[in-house]
């Protein structure tokens, strides 16, 4: 991960407010669905089989078609200089909730992804997210960071006390 | 945390088929769970202690015959820990390091498993990697805040002890 910048300007009081009251879209952490048509789909799919697809886990999460974000409108940061699109999508996980370790599936076909993660509130103990051997910790609020690579295997779970919210950025030609 | 060495020779490979065929307490919905504060917060913040969120092992719950791994003539309580994909332990301090009856407690945690990505173990910011089964590591301070969850693919297995005297 790379820092970049700290962008607690753009965080306004009316969006964390708008993502505590509401709670976006439900995402289940087993989702064989959304993994197949692909052979790195395929195989991370059935690795994650056996210890997942019995369980009911799950996540909140917002992007522009959810139905709690139709009534406020959320333009990014600009983090970058150039004019590539962008897919985003806020994070929210209640005290217990988690994404087991994945890679995103839409980067397979995103053509030259860049990958920020963009902290909405200070680090606390209990909100991991980790990938390979590395947990990142005390950053704070408004910090973004680039993944030095899109495609590794990462995950967040809380077990922490307070709910816990990130804003996370692709961007792509 | 501090490095103390290697135990892997003393972990009994008997003891991980057990862990691995039989389950052990379900924590916290199966049995008492201790009337703190800190279990309060938990219950209000969202964690449901109906469910089970890790096993747990120890001298009364389980048939396993442990000892010490290192040399000490102080007083001793184990236990185990099995998380299955998707279990976790929320953030918490160990109840029994402050009970009237022991006192000097030192804290040690031992997994039993080399490190495998998603199994997580966290002592305050401090974040446990690329350790090997047997490490073995004493905790700075006894009383200190941490957490553990597998976010992995496979059983995550540990092994705690506490050393003290009897106050």
């Amino acid at each position: 991960m790379i820092f970049l910048k700290n962008y607690a300007d753009w965080i306004t009081p009316e969006l964390m407010n708008h993502i505590q009251v509401h709670n976006g879209d439900l995402v289940p952490v087993w989702q064989p669905d959304r993994w197949k048509g692909h052979p790195m789909l395929d195989e991370a799919r059935e690795r994650a089989r056996p210890g997942y697809a019995h369980r009911s886990h799950d996540f909140h999460q917002f992007n522009p078609s959810s139905k709690d974000m139709q009534d406020f409108k959320l333009e990014l940061p600009i983090i970058e200089n150039d004019d590539r699109s962008a897919y985003w999508w806020i994070v929210k996980l209640y005290p217990g909730q988690m994404q087991a370790m994945h890679f995103d599936p839409h980067l397979i076909e995103t053509p030259n992804p860049k990958r920020y993660t963009l902290f909405l509130q200070d680090w606390q103990p209990g909100h991991i997210f980790t990938w390979g051997d590395k947990m990142l910790s005390n950053y704070k609020t408004g910090d973004l960071y680039q993944w030095s690579n899109p495609m590794c295997y990462h995950g967040v779970v809380n077990i922490g006390y307070e709910t816990r919210y990130t804003l996370q950025i692709t961007t792509y030609d | 945390m501090k490095y103390i060495g290697n135990y892997k020779d003393w972990i009994n490979p008997d003891w991980i088929q057990y862990l691995l065929n039989y389950n052990g307490t379900l924590r916290p919905s199966g049995g008492d769970n201790p009337d703190s504060e800190e279990f309060k917060i938990a219950t209000k913040v969202g964690y449901d202690l109906t469910k089970t969120y890790w096993q747990h092992y120890c001298n009364t719950s389980c048939p396993l015959v442990v000892t010490s791994p290192i040399n000490t003539d102080r007083e001793i309580m184990w236990w185990f820990i099995k998380m299955l994909p998707g279990n976790f332990m929320p953030m918490h301090r160990d109840p029994h390091v402050t009970e009237k009856d022991k006192s000097n407690c030192s804290r040690y945690w031992m997994p039993l498993q080399d490190y495998e990505p998603g199994h997580v173990f966290i002592y305050n910011d401090e974040f446990m990697c690329n350790y090997s089964a047997g490490d073995l590591w004493m905790y700075d301070d006894a009383n200190e805040i941490h957490g553990a969850c597998n976010i992995g693919y496979s059983p995550r297995l540990t092994f705690q002890f506490t050393t003290y005297d009897i106050s």
